[in-house]
């Protein structure tokens, strides 16, 4: 069995072990029997049971979608923007699926299917707008694509703006959605993750198709032309996939930060560049970080339960400086300023 | 003396008798924006529920007395906003074209390096421990948390020989950090504090009075000695900090001297009206569109594009009648956005013409 | 004139400068030259103190350069970096004007001496009827002259240049290099170059400085530094050497597949 195998074999049984503990920690183990028997009738029978169905196994779910959807498409992300630091949260994506998802629920009272809709919008407007921006900077002296994170990062700090001005204006409905804003991975929102879930399903199913081309492309676009890979359809179909499948995660359970960021880095030393091998792989670890992220939000503080996407960021924005100073800072990587 | 001439590159200069050269351009881009400036705080006096304006200016400054609606609206509330509103604008964008400098990146907004949430970040901790602290604390706090983050990012990259990006990336990684923090303060808060911040996150001139602008008239005035100051040095910036060093800017000590001036000034506009998004980025740019300008003159449109944009913002909040509750931060995203896609498209049509 | 005596330097852990001594002649073009990574622009930068140096001294007219401050050191040396960036709004006369930065108070500006200085300068490049234009719209062999325009503007005896003519066609790599010998032999300049083309090298320059893992293997004067033993050892290339029209040329030999490890 060849070295990657195995490696997605480790992480598969990570992603096992990390799930139980998440589903079983806190409860006795004395209980753990009748709890595995509960999970498998679905059916409730004692207070333990109750919590383990309708509070710990909706929040692993989601977690386990947040963290795999943000993972695979921050890999797809940097791979076709060509910067390590591209993510769904630095681009705009998630603050835009929020800004139009609070927008739709405030100003048109709509559903929760519409709000889902409106965060999809809002994804892509969020990533067109840092695209727009960036191009006021100009190509030329930026090598290395630095202006698209400056612009996501501006553009993330206005929706981000916008979002709280608009929560400010309804002060009744600000508590409903305060929490949700800042990235909240709670069972209540397993009716939006049983809404949504296709989309993201979707959307990995057709990077996973396009694992090879994409590779290819990442290689040189010159060369993938070479060999009948429609270059623009294919990376804009899949940037569009992985942003909208972004605004899927944000619609369940809001702007879950940094995992898209950060995986890719872990995985990527392990599986290389080549997406048939590093998507699932990212979509694995993703898993694994989102469900990680959300034990140590709910455990760590105890008897406090601390927002998942507050954990997430605080952790993502260390590794954003260790990634600064390990791409743009070491000797090596230099600039001519 | 002053005589009038040409520059190398053919542009009218007038010349002062040390040598000093200003391009004609420039002063009557400037001259026209301080004229746009005035005559929106002449319109922004007369806007509001109640009748008062112009001619109620002059007449209680001719001596007369006004009754009480009408002098509240105009000495309490209108002409606060107006002139704090125009001093926090210039300062934010002048912030924001000095970092355009060091940075060589038009995107390099105060809000981005993360002195505006270190402000904040410690507005909030203070408050938090000490709601019913005074204005004179809440303003060094404020001033504490950006020189801290300038004092971290020096420490992280400041040496003379980096990029003026790098400097950039660590502040956003150091604003983010923060706004994480800022969030859990939010989030966990009793509501009403939680609001009150909020609100304040979300920009206002609400609380503009005559003491804040008191306070911040000497910045005001200090700000336009380090415009006459560092504006030449900003000239060499633009080339790269190794060119600027080989031209003979000693970077090792004018950077932080002017990451310092950008930090302050950000710093006391974030405390009198919370964070002012992207103005760093949108006025300079709007400026240099008008009228493309080097140094002094750049430092010096760019701060009057600030002020006169924060007036249309403030004008807009108000001129709406009170109906909708608008921040600050809102209307500068309405004013500003349009206009902002407004230049880039017709700086892409030149582009287009003159190739 | 110019000198390095044992200077060493690092990028942290990575040695860039190793024991380097030379000395650049005054009134000559010396060229650097040697394989990439040799420390050919690390020890411009030195010289510059854009590269701080663990050993050794550089000096000037027998005084060293190390305490020497920026305004002061850009009165004497200007640098022209390998990649040159200028923004959009600036145009050519504004860049020539920044030039004099290390002469202008903070109150002044360019004197009448400095605008005739500037306008001479325009000529010698060329480049007078394009002052009003912005740099970052002129071909890309008149940027080259421009960004030179603006270290000669900024009237230093010595002009460190790094890779000036790597990106150009040849016709301006020889009208650039032309332009530096009018630079030494009308107006007495001292000119140091890093120079990637060993043909070049030998066309246009006085002296050679060979380098070759951050070390000067050898200096002096063009004919005794350019020989087939040094290429081999420092380029690890097997060179004809020989004389043609008053200069030498530089004839590689063939490599077959093999022998490229």
């Amino acid at each position: 069995m060849d070295r990657r195998s195995l490696h997605l074999l480790l992480i598969l049984a990570m992603l096992a072990i990390v799930l139980v503990v998440h589903l079983f920690f806190g409860f006795h183990a004395a209980d753990l029997p009748n709890l595995i028997a509960a999970l498998q009738r679905f059916e409730a029978q004692s207070y333990e049971e109750a919590v383990l169905l309708f509070q710990r196994l909706p929040r692993t779910l989601i977690a386990i979608y947040a963290g795999g959807i943000a993972a695979a498409s921050g890999f797809v992300l940097q791979s076709l923007v060509r910067n390590p630091l591209a993510s769904p949260a630095t681009l705009g994506v998630n603050s835009g699926a929020a800004l139009f998802l609070v927008a739709s629920a405030l100003l048109f009272g709509a559903s929760a299917e519409l709000q889902g809709i409106a965060a999809l919008a809002g994804a892509l407007a969020g990533f067109l707008s840092s695209l727009a921006v960036a191009r006021l900077a100009g190509r030329r002296n930026d090598p290395r694509g630095l202006s698209l994170i400056l612009s996501g990062a501006l553009v993330s700090m206005l929706f981000t703006g916008m979002t709280n001005a608009l929560l400010l204006s309804d002060p009744a409905r600000r508590a409903e959605f305060l929490s949700w804003v800042t990235g909240n991975i709670n069972h209540v929102y397993i009716d939006r993750l049983a809404m949504f879930w296709w989309i993201g399903a979707l959307s990995v199913a057709i990077l996973l198709l396009f694992a090879r081309p994409l590779t290819l492309i990442l290689l040189g676009a010159d060369k993938a032309a070479s060999t009948g890979v429609n270059v623009p359809l294919v990376s804009r179909f899949a940037i569009g996939a992985a942003v909208l499948g972004s605004g899927s995660a944000v619609a369940v359970c809001g702007p879950i930060g940094f995992v898209g960021l950060v995986v890719p880095h872990i995985v990527r030393p392990f599986m290389g560049n080549n997406l048939v091998h590093a998507l699932p792989a990212s979509l694995i670890v993703g898993a694994i970080v989102g469900l990680a992220a959300d034990l140590i939000a709910r455990e760590a503080f105890y008897p406090y339960v601390v927002n998942t996407g507050l954990v997430t960021d605080l952790i993502g924005g260390i590794v954003f400086i260790v990634i600064v100073k390990r791409f743009y800072l070491s000797p090596g990587s230099r600039e001519a300023s | 003396m002053i005589r009038g001439g040409r520059a190398i590159d053919g542009k009218r200069v007038l010349r002062l008798a040390g040598g000093l050269q200003m391009r004609t351009g420039n002063l009557l881009a400037g001259a026209c924006l301080v004229a746009a400036a005035l005559a929106l705080a002449a319109l922004a006096t007369g806007l509001g529920l109640t009748d008062t304006g112009l001619a109620d200016l002059f007449r209680t400054l001719a001596g007369e007395s006004l009754p009480g609606a009408e002098n509240y609206a105009l000495w309490t509330v209108r002409l606060p906003r107006i002139l704090l509103g125009f001093m926090v604008g210039w300062a934010v964008a002048l912030a924001g074209a000095m970092l355009q400098s060091v940075a060589r990146n038009p995107l390099a907004d105060p809000g981005l390096f993360g002195f505006s949430q270190g402000s904040m970040t410690m507005i909030m901790l203070l408050l938090v421990f000490l709601p019913a602290a005074p204005k004179s604390l809440v303003v060094l706090a404020a001033l504490a948390g950006g020189l801290t983050v300038a004092g971290l990012l020096l420490w992280l990259v400041g040496s003379e020989r980096s990029s003026g990006l790098s400097i950039v990336l660590m502040g956003i990684a150091i604003e983010t950090v923060l706004s994480s923090f800022g969030s859990l303060l939010i989030l966990y808060l009793p509501t009403e504090t939680s609001i009150a911040l909020s609100e304040w996150l979300a920009g206002s001139l609400f609380q503009a009075n005559w003491t804040v602008i008191a306070a911040f008239a000497p910045l005001f005035v200090l700000s336009l000695a380090a415009i006459f100051v560092l504006g030449p040095a900003m000239a060499t910036y633009d080339l790269g900090s190794e060119m600027a060093m080989a031209l003979g800017e000693p970077v090792g000590r004018s950077r932080p001297l002017i990451l310092l001036t950008a930090v302050v000034l950000s710093s006391a506009a974030v405390t009198a009206v919370g964070p002012l998004v992207f103005l760093g980025v949108l006025a300079p740019h709007i400026a240099g569109f008008l009228s493309p300008a080097v140094a002094r003159a750049r430092l010096f449109l760019s701060a009057l594009m600030g002020g006169i944009l924060v007036l249309l913002a403030d004008a807009l909040t108000r001129g709406l009648g009170g109906s909708l509750p608008m921040p600050l931060g809102l209307s500068l995203t309405m004013v500003g956005v349009p206009l902002f896609i407004i230049a880039l498209r017709l700086q892409a049509l030149r582009k287009l013409q003159s190739h | 004139m110019l000198e390095t005596r044992h200077v060493s330097a690092a990028y942290g852990p990575l040695n860039v400068l190793s024991d380097v001594s030379v000395r650049f002649s005054k009134g000559r073009l010396t060229a650097i030259v040697g394989p990439n990574g040799c420390g050919k622009s690390s020890l411009l930068k030195a010289i510059m103190g854009f590269l701080p140096i663990s050993a050794g001294d550089i000096l000037l007219e027998g005084v060293p350069l190390h305490g020497i401050s920026r305004k002061a050191l850009a009165r004497r040396i200007a640098y022209l970096p390998q990649d040159c960036f200028c923004p959009d709004y600036m145009t050519l006369g504004e860049l020539i004007e920044l030039a004099g930065y290390s002469r202008y108070s903070l109150t002044g500006g360019p004197s009448a001496q400095d605008r005739d200085l500037f306008k001479q300068v325009l000529e010698t490049v060329g480049l007078s009827d394009r002052a009003g234009f912005p740099v970052n719209k002129l071909s890309g062999g008149q940027r080259q002259r421009a960004w030179i325009a603006m270290v000669l503007a900024q009237d230093t005896d010595v002009i460190l240049m790094d890779e000036p003519v790597n990106h150009l066609d040849m016709k301006y790599q020889f009208a650039v290099l032309e332009l530096v010998r009018e630079l030494i032999e009308t107006h007495g300049k001292t000119v140091i170059a890093v120079l990637h083309d060993l043909n070049l090298t030998t066309a246009f320059a006085d002296e050679v400085v060979l380098m070759q893992s951050g070390r000067c293997i050898t200096a002096g004067p063009v004919a005794d530094t350019v020989t087939s033993d040094n290429i081999e050892q420092v380029f690890g290339l097997r060179t004809q050497i020989f004389p043609r029209d008053g200069r030498l040329v530089c004839f590689p030999e063939r490599i077959g597949h093999a022998s490229v490890a």
